[in-house]
């Protein structure tokens, strides 16, 4: 052989070393940015997954609260104060901006409309109770009809729950894949 | 104190009630159910097994409710559950293509049945009604909503009563064949076989204590309504329907509420409550029979045949349920209930609710409909014995005291403690020239 394809041979295998070398550098690099960019997504899934316990209880107060108010047990002062405030509970699992970003799906709108759901639970609930009292001897609505309209709303409200519980696991399933 | 905002309402389809719904397959009566949820605020629902349970949730998810919808039907207490935890069952053999001999009927109950809250472990663990849920979550909250909703009757609570009092009406010839000709009536309308023949009954003592009864037509050659051959049993027919009326009196007595019912048990509820009241006539307890009819033509949609033709779907029945409230206030207003009034009514709910040219129907109704100042006129108090004394000819058998006992209990009842106010088809004429022909006997 000679020696032009030994050295043809040696540029060669250089470049394939050198080659395997780089892709394999950065098929580490892509790893390490996909593990980080997981674990940052993890987390984000971790606060977001922790919404979900306030508004379970939030929502299982709420309606006690309800109940009581329509079966005449308290008034609706003590109601308005009973009512759980569930934005305050919620505050101490924001997600940052970041992290925000960085979720395929972001559930900030689905948890912020169960929020709001729960807020307007409140009035509609107050609203349905004026209804079982007035006009005075012959209500508009009985109590058993408010309590339905409440309760409709609030296994509504749960069905969102659980539709933002299953988009966080089924995220959070994917970042482990 | 009776409660007319609540309705007894018994939904599995069979012989003895919604036996039109039976014949084409349909194992739960959503119709009937979509009517009590008008015109009343609760309803206490009743089905026979946990087959008809898990039925009557999916169709009602396939009529349009979403799990969501029925947990908060159970939770906000619009719907409950009535289970009577034993089942009532005639002992028989079958001697010959034409002979049934019947040893009894009996309240059995399993072991599930003798535990508390059966209903639970029975209905709920059911596993084709865990399968109409979407997911467990859903599923759970539906079963935490039932909790509190559902009443449970044991088999000891109710006694034989109920059916000794529908053994003594099997016994009596001419009550007999009224409760016969209401199943052959049925059979006959269902299957399109023309006019019913006239039942006639005999019975007579064989043996101490064991009768031969015979009909006029051979019942066990009757066509079934949901396949193509006899009712083999159709002699027990009578007398099932008879005890199962019965248990639907006494829970509805217990809980002083209303009943909506179908046919042809809605008959037999209705011939005894008559004979009841009018019981409690001859023993003087009170001085006119308080049980009375309603019928009216009314401009409103035929709801349950809709329903149950899947041509309303139930959001639409909740719907109609929100503007009928005047309905619910009639109910109630036990002094005061106009009969115009609740005519009115339903041209103005049918309206409201988008009805227009709509053909009318027929509202049927009975029970203690006049206000309290002519229901119960309590002119004495008559020791029990006595009352049973005077009572006693309608009950044939030998020791038939419970039998009689219970109409006596009901009789008292009646316009008193409880003004009951049953839907359901009833002729009051049957029944009362019946009792007048054995009072002169």
């Amino acid at each position: 052989m000679s020696p032009w394809w030994s050295l043809v041979g040696v540029v060669i295998g250089g470049f394939i070393a050198t080659g395997t070398a780089f892709l394999l550098e950065e098929f580490r690099r892509h790893h390490q940015r996909r593990d980080k960019r997981d674990d940052i997504k993890r987390e984000a899934l971790r606060r977001a997954l922790a919404w979900i316990d306030p508004m379970e209880k939030a929502l299982t107060a709420a309606e006690v609260e309800i109940y009581a108010l329509l079966h005449g047990r308290i008034d609706d002062r003590l109601f308005r104060q009973r009512y759980p405030n569930l934005i305050s509970e919620l505050a101490e699992f924001d997600l940052s901006l970041d992290q925000r970003l960085i979720l395929d799906d972001d559930p900030y709108p689905l948890g912020n409309g169960i929020r709001q759901a729960v807020e307007d639970l409140k009035q509609m609930a107050i609203d349905r109770w004026e209804q079982t009292r007035y006009p005075e001897g012959s209500p508009m609505l009985s109590v058993i009809d408010a309590s339905y309209d409440c309760s409709n709303t609030v296994e509504g409200i749960r069905d969102r729950i659980d539709e933002l519980r299953q988009q966080l696991a089924k995220e959070y399933r994917a970042t482990l894949d | 104190m009776s409660n007319h905002d609540v309705a007894f309402v018994p939904l599995g389809t069979g012989y003895h009630q919604s036996m039109d719904l039976h014949a084409v397959g349909r194992a739960v009566d959503t119709g009937l159910l979509a009517e009590a949820l008008i015109y009343y605020d609760r309803v206490l629902i009743h089905v026979d097994n946990p087959v008809q349970f898990s039925k009557l949730i999916t169709l009602l998810m396939s009529q349009g409710l979403t799990a969501a919808n029925i947990t908060a039907l159970f939770r906000a207490g619009v719907l409950g559950v009535y289970n009577f935890a034993f089942t009532t069952n005639p002992y028989v053999d079958f001697v010959s293509p034409d002979s049934v001999q019947i040893h009894g009927l009996y309240n059995i109950q399993d072991q599930t049945m003798l535990k508390p809250r059966s209903f639970f472990k029975r209905f709920l663990e059911f596993e084709p009604l865990r399968d109409a849920f979407e997911n467990t979550a859903q599923f759970d909250r539906f079963v935490a909503s039932l909790e509190g909703r559902v009443i449970e009757v044991k088999a000891d609570e109710i006694a034989g009563t109920a059916i000794d009092n529908a053994y003594g009406d099997f016994l009596n010839p001419d009550r007999s064949a009224l409760m016969a000709q209401e199943l052959v009536d049925e059979i006959y309308r269902i299957k399109l076989m023309g006019k019913p023949p006239k039942i006639s009954v005999n019975v007579s003592e064989v043996v101490d204590g064991h009768f031969l009864v015979e009909w006029n037509i051979p019942l066990n050659r009757l066509p079934a309504v949901e396949l193509e051959t006899n009712i083999k049993a159709a002699v027990t027919l009578p007398l099932s329907t008879a005890a199962e009326g019965n248990k639907y009196i006494w829970a509805s007595d217990r809980l002083k509420c209303d009943l909506y019912v179908s046919r042809p048990i809605s008959v037999l509820i209705g011939d005894k409550l008559f004979e009841s009241a009018e019981t409690a006539v001859r023993a003087k307890i009170r001085n006119r029979n308080v049980i009375e009819e309603l019928e009216a033509r009314v401009e409103f949609p035929d709801l349950r045949r809709y329903v149950n033709l899947d041509k309303i779907r139930f959001p639409q029945v909740l719907q109609i349920r929100d503007k009928s409230k005047k309905f619910r206030d009639w109910l109630q207003s036990e002094a005061d209930r106009d009969r115009d009034a609740i005519i009115a009514y339903h041209t103005e709910v049918a309206r409201a609710s988008g009805f227009t040219n709509i053909a009318r129907r027929g509202l049927k109704l009975f029970g203690v409909l006049a206000g309290a100042a002519t229901g119960a006129a309590v002119i004495g108090e008559p020791a029990i014995g006595a009352a049973i004394g005077a009572a006693g000819g309608a009950a044939i058998q030998a020791g038939a005291e419970e039998a009689v006992k219970y109409l006596f209990d009901l009789g008292a009842d009646l316009g008193a403690n409880w003004r009951p106010v049953v839907f359901g088809q009833w002729y009051s004429a049957k029944i009362a020239k019946l009792l007048a022909k054995q009072a002169s006997d």
